[in-house]
């Protein structure tokens, strides 16, 4: 038996359980207000942490020449140097980059050069403190995640690769970064040879590096590009290998096309690409191969959604898809794949400053790390080996935290910069919120990072003398709050930080022993410095400092 | 944000939220452990087909193993990889199954197949893909997770991941039901404030999120310290790496009456492209150190289990996104492919060996992998059927109506509970689902009265009703849901004679 008994079964209340989204999707200059808010959402979106003072001249230059300075950068001046008297080609204080290996113990000296290169990162993050160079840097580093390769020189020049296209064309990049010696290695492409053909960085080049993998909709068709690609892309890779590797007499590893292992017959693209046939072409066919793919209409929405995910929100909603991704796409094609052209326009743009985005990420480790020694100008600056020991210890908690600059955790780089739903909640487990936890106790409240006796920690005297009104604790805070947080802080968690910041002691206290300190720094000092650090450090602790 | 405008529909104050509170299940002390080998383990090289020998040897003349060198399994024509004698001898022990075969059809990318294995939904554009496969059962059992966990009636994690993040596989559709932890002996509190941020932004959603986070991480934390104080190991077999360590890490948080109900061990470097083997040895190399040290663990783990008296309350799973293909590449490795095996351990393990050798050809075809004979979802719904004893109808569900195949894992030990309602009878489904607009419930209800309840996924309360029903059989009702944002839901129905829920999502 069968009836239609239509009811009203349930009173429905219309709940709304969902995040107010942006109202503002427009891609046109932001004209409104400009204040410490806006220009801090700007440079902590786009720095490991402002400082004060950064903050305060972007509001007087304005957003346009804000972004313009940020939008800079420049080829590195120095090198990574070796710090562990391991290497018996390279000596202590000296560069490893043009080294050759030594014939024993290759293995342990690539170890220590590695190590130099990560310690060396981490020192370049708190020397390049005014553009958005290192960001960008991190952002390839994600998009094309190799993880160590054997030779730690291929390691330098990628990431110098990088950086000498990280506002640069893409296509070029995605072009050099294909037959870039470290890439060859970690996807095999050394391996690629027309007998036996290797798939490995085929498939990646297509699902991660360039168009991006959309949605099955049939066996093994992806939306964008099939299997047929990636079996055919195998073969227009294949010839490259890697010269040098570990080698006891060339100083610079580099890669070669051999035409013998290059399969000379033409390959077929599907109907993604027209059915395009790529013609033999030898040496240059992997690049007639790439113009192809960056030729495809629907290309460049997936690298415009990756940085909207890097450095906007991790919703990418219909409406942000239709207007803002799709300007941004735009912007790409229509100026060459020049990746600064997009920069400008989201950075500048009326969205990016709509108020509903403000802290709706959550920090990366770096972020984390930095917007605590940047935001306060700490350099690392005893000697170099001791700086480099601090500087491996800082990247060891970086490791820690799950962002380990040598050893992304897969080819599709850090799940909090791709991996729905979580994404930056990723950064926070209850894992990583208790390591960074532990972090502050032992690093800002305890002993700093040490080595060799020297002490790498937090002089919160010195950031007190910086602000703007030191004896008045409520104008402490007020600045430690501009130059931390991304959105303002809550009554209870005010009081709980004026009370560790006055001691507990009536508020005029912390003026009377301002003016005591600056009389008598020796026998003031200590209780001053203990009194600003373990309210630097219970700002650290907040779980809005998480947010950026 | 509770319902509001009910009060002409009011009736009883009896259904109140919770509204599941009688679980139907999972309220018993099994434990499933899932090793999840990250990065496409070749199945070829794990449990050998002896009878395609020939053949593999024209199709991975460089890495594939001697056969004299294999680990025999009697009365199969099958073998080991030389590292598992661990496992050989579970197997002869008759608690370690192998399936073979099986596979996601997820295609070759290790994210896609990830997400598929781990949520159990092969369709990318269904809202419930990212949702884990025990993730949404446990959404079923326990609404307003996590808002309202733990309590004084749940006060254990539901799952836990020796990793740095939670499981997938334990991803529900508001939190993770997986709690991490990298070592419980070792574990710290959470303080953050209680700034709660602009209502309703992003920012305040993160916020509420993390002094969440902290509050539940202080509270297992505790429970877990306690437990693994508590516990005990006894095996003396477990080797010294993570894997043992984690495996050891179960034993003892089981034994010391900690009562999650899923373990998730992380293992990676199953990504073999080059180096598989070793180029001197071939029963060496990066492969075979995994496999050692998963079967090093995994034999010590059931020995500690016997001796702990917990061996019928435990049972373990291997799972990897996919195989690898037949043929080696040419760098002493194999390329991404399609189906392999599975194991299961325990004792309560039925048939040794599920599925049929694969055939393997005399001539290499590019880029083939191994063709699919069981979907990985029969293993799934068959765990959940027989080792957690849920119903045939909330199964399916969970599989998004998938026509289940159910398998013969574990005859010696299925779960017998409490005889359930027998909501098969009821036939209740939402259609169409997801719904753009008007849905409808489709039941098979008996005469008399019936009650309905609606909530959302935190469990929070939509709104309820009563009705008579006026004769028994089969009912189709307008569900008025226009005007619900987009989301999923839960309905039940019951009365003193049925109870049913059946999860229903919106999307406009």
């Amino acid at each position: 038996m069968r009836s239609i008994l239509s009811v009203i079964l349930l009173a429905i209340a219309t709940l709304s359980y969902s995040q107010t989204p942006p109202s503002n999707y427009s891609m046109s200059p932001y004209s409104g207000p400009w204040t410490g808010e806006e220009a801090g959402h700007l440079l902590r979106r786009t720095l490991f942490g402002p400082t004060r003072p950064q903050i305060l001249n972007s509001i007087a230059i304005g957003m346009d020449s804000t972004v313009e300075q940020l939008l800079v950068a420049t080829p590195w001046t120095d090198f990574p140097l070796v710090y562990q008297d391991v290497d018996s080609n390279a000596a202590i204080g000296t560069s490893w980059v043009s080294a050759t290996y030594p014939p024993t113990n290759k293995g342990g000296v690539n170890n220590t050069r590695l190590r130099s290169l990560a310690a060396w990162k981490m020192k370049k993050m708190m020397e390049e403190t005014s553009t958005i160079a290192q960001k960008m840097d991190v952002f390839w580093h994600n998009h094309f995640a190799v993880s160590q390769p054997s030779d730690a020189r291929t390691f330098y020049d990628y990431f110098e690769l990088i950086r000498s296209h990280t506002l640069g064309n893409f296509k070029t990049l995605v072009k050099e970064m294909t037959i870039q010696p470290a890439m060859l290695q970690f996807l095999n492409g050394e391996d690629n040879v027309s007998n036996d053909p290797n798939e490995n960085y085929s498939r990646e080049l297509l699902e991660l590096y360039s168009i991006g993998k959309g949605i099955e909709i049939a066996t093994g068709d992806y939306s964008r590009y099939t299997e047929q690609d990636v079996t055919e892309g195998a073969r227009i890779l294949t010839g490259y290998s890697n010269v040098g590797i570990r080698s006891e007499t060339i100083a610079d590893p580099y890669s070669v096309f051999d035409p013998v292992k290059h399969d000379n017959t033409p390959k077929t693209l599907s109907y993604h690409f027209g059915g395009a046939t790529i013609m033999p072409n030898g040496i240059t066919e992997y690049e007639d191969y790439i113009d192809t793919i960056f030729a495809q209409p629907d290309f460049a929405s997936f690298i415009c959604e990756s940085i909207y995910h890097f450095f906007v929100s991790n919703d990418i909603t219909p409406t942000v898809q239709n207007q803002v991704i799709s300007e941004m796409a735009n912007t790409l094609v229509s100026n060459n794949f020049e990746i600064r052209p997009v920069m400008l326009q989201l950075l500048k743009s009326q969205h990016f400053y709509d108020v509903a985005l403000r802290g709706c990420l959550l920090k990366s480790p770096m972020d984390f790390l930095f917007s605590i020694y940047n935001s306060i100008e700490a350099q690392v600056n005893f000697n170099q080996v001791s700086d480099y020991k601090i500087l491996y210890k800082i990247h060891y908690d970086a490791r820690q935290f799950g962002m380990n600059i040598l050893e992304p955790p897969s080819v599709a780089g850090w799940p909090a910069y791709y991996q729905a739903p979580a994404f930056s909640r990723y950064w926070l487990s209850a894992v990583y919120l208790q390591k960074r936890y532990a972090m502050i106790d032992a690093k800002i409240l305890g002993n700093g990072y040490n080595a060799d006796g020297n002490v790498f920690e937090i002089d919160g005297v010195s950031l007190l003398n910086t602000l703007t009104n030191p004896y008045d604790a409520n104008a402490v805070l007020d600045d430690l709050f501009e130059i931390f947080l991304s959105i303002d802080v809550s009554q209870s968690d005010r009081t709980m930080l004026l009370d560790i910041l006055t001691d507990g002691l009536p508020i005029f206290e912390w003026t009377v022993l301002y003016n005591d300190y600056l009389l008598d720094p020796v026998t003031y000092g200590v209780d001053i410095n203990n009194q600003i650090t373990n309210t630097i450090a219970a700002i650290f602790k907040l779980y809005i400092f998480q947010t950026l | 944000m509770c319902a509001v405008g009910l009060s002409k529909f009011s009736f009883s104050r009896t259904f109140k939220a919770p509204v599941f509170q009688q679980a139907m299940s999972m309220d018993h002390d099994r434990a499933l452990v899932i090793i999840r080998l990250n990065g496409g383990n070749d199945g070829l090289n794990t449990v050998i087909p002896v009878d395609q020998y020939e053949n593999l040897l024209i199709q991975r003349p460089d890495i594939l193993i001697p056969q004299s060198d294999l680990l025999p399994l009697a009365g199969y024509n099958l073998a080991l990889h030389p590292k598992m004698t661990g496992m050989q001898q579970l197997f002869n022990n008759g608690e370690l199954s192998i399936i073979q075969n099986v596979g996601a059809e997820a295609g070759r990318s290790h994210f896609r197949a990830t997400e598929v294995w781990l949520s159990g939904i092969g369709d990318q554009t269904h809202p419930e893909s990212e949702t884990g496969w025990l993730g949404r059962v446990l959404d079923v059992e326990y609404p307003g997770f996590p808002m309202d966990y733990p309590n004084a009636n749940e006060t254990d994690p539901f799952a836990i991941t020796f990793s740095t993040t939670p499981s997938g596989t334990c991803e529900g559709h508001e939190g993770n039901f997986a709690h991490p932890v990298l070592n419980p002996y070792d574990t710290s509190n959470i303080s953050g404030g209680t700034t709660p941020g602009t209502p309703n932004s992003y920012a305040a959603d993160h916020l509420e999120y993390l002094q969440f986070l902290g509050e539940q991480t202080n509270e297992y934390n505790g429970r877990i310290s306690d437990a693994v104080n508590l516990g005990n190991s006894l095996s003396t077999n477990y080797g010294t790496d993570n894997v043992s360590l984690a495996m050891q890490n179960v034993a003892k948080l089981i034994s010391g009456g900690l009562q999650s109900k899923i373990y998730v061990v992380e293992v990676g470097g199953f990504d073999t492209h080059s180096n598989q083997v070793d180029a001197t040895d071939v029963i060496e190399g990066n492969h075979a150190n995994l496999w050692e040290k998963i079967s090093t663990a995994v034999s010590a783990f059931q020995e500690d289990l016997h001796l702990l008296n917990l061996n019928e309350r435990v049972m373990g799973m291997t799972f990897s996104e996919f195989g690898r293909q037949i043929a080696q590449n040419g760098s002493r490795g194999t390329d991404h492919g399609d189906a392999a095996c599975m194991f299961l351990f325990g004792s309560c393990v039925n048939e040794q060996v599920i599925g049929n050798n694969p055939i393997i050809d005399d001539f290499i075809t590019n880029a083939n992998g191994l063709d699919q004979e069981i979907d990985y979802r029969d293993v799934y719904s068959t765990l959940l059927k027989d080792w957690f004893g849920l119903s045939n109808p909330d199964i399916e569900q969970n599989f998004e109506d998938y026509g289940i195949n159910y398998l013969n894992l574990l005859d010696p030990c299925i779960y017998v509970g409490t005889p359930d309602i027998p909501k098969e009878q009821l036939n209740a489904k939402v259609y169409p689902n997801p719904s753009t607009g008007t849905s409808y419930l489709e039941i098979n209800l008996p005469e008399g009265p019936a009650d309905f309840i609606m909530v959302d996924l935190k469990g929070r309360l939509i709104g309820q009703f009563r009705r008579t029903i006026p004769y028994s059989g089969e009912h189709h009702l307008t569900l008025p849901v226009e005007q619900l944002d987009s989301g999923t839901y839960f309905l039940r129905i019951r009365s003193n004679d049925f109870d049913r829920k059946v999860r229903f999502s919106i999307r406009k």
